[in-house]
């Protein structure tokens, strides 16, 4: 099927847009907490365009033959961290993100896009396995080669490292397996682990998909690990909804290392009053991969609010003072980094960032936490430009000084 | 229409470059067919100015020029946000005018611009004075404007009590297409505070309000706020029937309870909740449920507990000596989430009808409240003949003085015979209804316009005249009112 034939699966929902423009607001169930703003694409280039709504009323002139594709379409569309808080707020089911990354797969196959950065990674994926050209043999320097000669070839849990924390973050991938070693689990790292396609994805290049997808899934299924679990948000994303959309089904469950540990807790195996208790006032920036994306899917309203509570509770066992922003939760504001923005757009990506920085600023908190390395690159790059005074940490840092 | 590059520069001089565009894929992202109207075009430029100098500046350029102007605020009145004649002109887009200018708790008025929207006013007011509430749209989304709003005389969330949000109006300040700014009520006396709707004289905002940017630009708008007391609750009834919730209904609300009242068909409740062909058609499916065929809701607000307990009291009495009389009503028990979702301000409830079929149009009239049971009758026999699902919304205006009655024809955008049979249907009704002297509310350009200025054709002749004052070469849209 071609991307324009997959993106026609949408008209449906294309044509639900009544322009209502509700999906720029920051509003889901609570109008106390209402936010006016929840779009950074909108926020920054502020024409109806950039918007949703206007994204949606651009694709019925193609679709109705009064617009071409071309390189400004093609622009619209990828100026947007498709972090999903439209698709949020949208009462009538707009599956946006989908759509958007749709979108962007036609703009591929035209010859339009990914943005001139964006085609950069997927050719670095290509030949190197992750999409900032390091040394696929590299992919496990950052581990302690004690531990990395001692990794079994068969585990109960497998930890997917992902290309940020491998490459670029790699305090997340050190804590990850300090923790994991800490409480004793049964686990392992492969050095074979490709880039789980996130980036490419998220840019509309497919061309790698299945084959690095269906890679990872023998590798993981290699070592016969009934749980795989990620540090990265993206990764979390990219397993748990797009493996099995272009791959089908797999045979483990895939947690998000916070997850993981919470689950620990509630199963009795960890005792959380062991914890050393960590001295800080903080916030807490719910990535749109782990967070918004995986709640969008879900239909249990209990179950969301409750997805939403594992790294809160984490939050409180770690004995840290949490004060809230405005956007949180399903409504969190986005770090700015998602959809191939950060590559893509830096300036934007950067600007995103420092809104949110502002926001957490205003609650007084000490520290912003979160749980995903690619939000930790994105707002610790913002924290530096406005030389602000917050400190950033993922919540697997602290649990590995809290875990003795 | 290509335009001139000469004006392009000019518009560019006015509010700087970055605001002006005549890009084909931003001019295409504007267009909007649906909820309120079908037609619309793309225009040809679009202008976001930010101040009302840079307003004034552009109608004195379009008004030389003879360029079509169409002002947009929110843009969400549908087809009718955007241009509805070619060529296409100007858009003025006002989302920049967004600022909240004043607010005076003693005379009890808030000042916007035309971008304020219902969303960033209420967490304004959250923040700043919880205890006043701005005059906001009940059922409009939260991207709608309270400009825009009370401009088009809709609805506000306490319209059962005060009346439509033009009531609310106490003063505008309009750009003219020759350039003059006129200020309406005791706005127009320089240095006055807008706190007098009635003015200087005979009042010129009542000409303003309705009349949807067709004469000039209203910049800034001078609008009451209510208190917004911290007791409230909503009362259900249902009933079997139209005629019994008009007569039970009306009786309540000439006890002036209640600041938002509003209900309809059960045909309201799935219609919203998924698509035609995963619900079920049949009402015996949706009583079992407890969705009663035909429902009104009584938002109340008490100052105190005992206040609002009175006001539940009252509609006890009513309820008692209805069910006594024989008459067939009771109460709906609604989940508290229900509550909760029916008292959220700003609420989405308008929004999810394109669940049904794809797209809806809201068509809506004004009628004496004792009308309602013949307009909700008629409304289904029509939409079931011309094959919509009968989705009927009322709701009372200042304590039932009068109603709105809003057929929702949910129907499928991407097909044309859908298409067509929504313009039949409300060709058909509307001569029905103007028949009954009941009037358009938000009239369709295509339909309504012709049909009421047709059976009135004094009245169009007076706004003829004044629309040529007021704008002499006729470059404002001509609106739904096609003047």
């Amino acid at each position: 099927m071609s991307a324009l034939e997959e993106l026609k699966k949408y008209e449906e929902y294309i044509y639900r847009c009544i322009h209502c423009k509700t999906c720029r607001m920051a509003y889901t169930d609570d109008p106390e907490k209402i936010y006016p703003e929840n779009c950074p694409a909108g926020k920054k280039f502020e024409w109806e365009a950039f918007y949703n709504s206007g994204k949606m009323w651009i694709l019925k002139a193609i679709l109705e033959g009064e617009l071409d594709w071309n390189e400004r379409v093609a622009e619209i569309f990828y100026l947007c961290p498709t972090c999903g808080n439209c698709q949020q707020q949208c009462e009538n089911d707009i599956p946006t993100v989908e759509i958007i990354e749709a979108v962007r797969a036609v703009c591929v196959e035209k010859g339009l896009g990914p943005l001139p950065r964006q085609k950069m990674f997927g050719e670095l994926t290509a030949k190197y396995r992750n999409p900032y050209g390091e040394p696929h043999e590299k992919r496990l320097d950052w581990l302690p080669s004690d531990i990395r000669n001692s990794l079994p070839e068969k585990a109960d849990v497998y930890y997917f490292v992902g290309c940020t924390a491998s490459y670029r973050i790699q305090n997340v991938a050190l804590a990850t397996v300090s923790v994991l070693r800490k409480l004793g689990i049964n686990f392992t790292i492969s050095p074979d682990e490709w880039c789980c396609n996130s980036p490419l994805l998220r840019t509309g290049q497919l061309s790698l998909a299945k084959e690095y997808m269906q890679h990872n899934i023998d590798v993981i299924e290699k070592t016969g690990a009934s749980v795989v679990i990620t540090s990265c948000a993206g990764c979390y994303r990219t397993l748990k909804v797009d493996f099995p959309r272009f791959v089908g089904k797999y045979d483990f469950e895939v947690k998000h290392s916070v997850e993981f540990i919470y689950d620990l807790i509630q199963e009795g195996k960890l005792d959380p009053s062991k914890f050393k208790k960590i001295n800080l006032v903080a916030t807490y920036h719910d990535p749109c991969h782990y967070g918004r994306h995986i709640v969008l899917r879900m239909e249990d309203r209990k179950k969301k609010e409750e997805f939403f509570e594992v790294p809160r509770k984490i939050i409180e066992y770690l004995g840290i003072e949490l004060r809230e922003m405005r956007r949180i939760k399903a409504d969190s504001w986005c770090c700015g980094a998602g959809g191939g923005v950060k590559a893509g757009a830096p300036d934007f990506a950067l600007e995103t960032a420092m809104e949110r920085i502002k926001e957490a600023l205003e609650t007084g908190a000490q520290a912003l936490l979160s749980a995903c390395p690619f939000c930790y690159r994105n707002l610790t790059d913002a924290i530096k430009a406005m030389n602000a005074k917050l400190e950033f940490y993922d919540l697997i840092e602290l649990l590995d000084k809290a875990i003795q | 229409m290509p335009v001139d590059p000469k004006i392009i520069e000019a518009l560019e001089s006015i509010v700087g470059p970055e605001y002006v565009t005549t890009d084909e894929v931003i001019l295409a992202s504007y267009v909007s067919k649906g909820i309120m109207g079908l037609e619309a075009q793309r225009a040809d430029i679009v202008v976001r100015p930010k101040y009302v100098e840079e307003v004034r500046r552009i109608l004195m350029l379009a008004n030389e020029h003879k360029i079509p102007v169409t002002p947009v605020a929110g843009g969400l009145s549908g087809g009718y946000a955007c241009p509805t004649v070619k060529p296409g002109g100007i858009l003025l887009d006002l989302s920049r005018m967004n600022r909240i200018l004043e607010v005076d708790t003693d005379a009890r008025y808030v000042v916007v611009e035309p971008g304020v929207r219902c969303g960033q006013i209420w967490r304004f007011f959250r923040d700043n004075y919880p205890e006043w509430a701005p005059p906001i749209p009940d059922g409009a989304p939260p991207a709608a404007t309270v400009l825009g709003d009370a401009l088009e005389r809709g609805f506000s969330l306490v319209t059962s009590k005060y009346g439509p949000q033009a009531d609310l109006v106490l003063g505008l300040e309009v750009v003219l297409p020759t350039g003059d700014i006129l200020r309406t009520g005791s706005w127009a006396l320089p240095g006055a505070k807008p706190f007098y709707r009635w003015g200087l004289g005979p009042d010129f905002t009542g000409l303003f309000l309705g009349s949807q940017g067709t004469l000039g630009v209203v910049t800034k708008m001078a609008i009451k706020i209510v208190p917004h007391p911290e007791h409230k609750d909503i009362v259900a009834l249902a009933f079997e029937d139209p005629e019994t919730m008009q007569k039970v209904t009306l009786r309540i609300l000439k006890k002036e309870v209640g600041v938002m009242v509003q209900g309809g068909n059960w045909w309201l409740v799935p219609t919203r909740m998924d698509h035609e062909s995963k619900l079920p058609h049949d009402y015996e499916f949706w009583k079992k449920r407890g969705v009663p065929k035909y429902f009104m809701n009584f938002e109340i607000w008490g100052i105190t507990k005992e206040h609002l307990e009175l006001e539940k009291k009252i509609i006890d009495e009513e309820v008692k000596a209805a069910k006594s009389k024989g008459e067939v009503v009771d109460y709906w028990k609604l989940h508290p989430r229900q509550v909760a979702s029916r008292l959220k301000k700003p609420n989405k409830i308008a929004i999810p009808y394109a669940k049904w079929r794809g797209a809806f149009l809201f068509i809506t009239w004004y009628l004496p409240w004792k009308g309602l049971a013949e307009f909700m009758k008629i409304c289904e026999q029509k939409m079931e003949e011309y094959g919509f699902a009968p989705v009927i919304w009322v709701a009372s205006i200042e304590h039932g003085r009068e109603c709105i009655g809003m057929p929702i024809v949910c129907f499928n955008n991407r097909d044309p015979d859908d298409i067509q049979r929504v313009i039949e249907f409300n060709r058909e009704t509307t001569e029905i209804f103007l028949d009954k002297g009941w009037i358009n509310y938000r009239p369709d350009a295509k339909i309504h316009a012709p049909a009421m200025y047709s059976r009135a054709q004094g009245y169009y002749y007076w706004l003829k005249k004044i629309k040529q004052l007021f704008d002499p070469n006729g470059i404002m849209h001509p609106g739904r009112l096609c003047l």
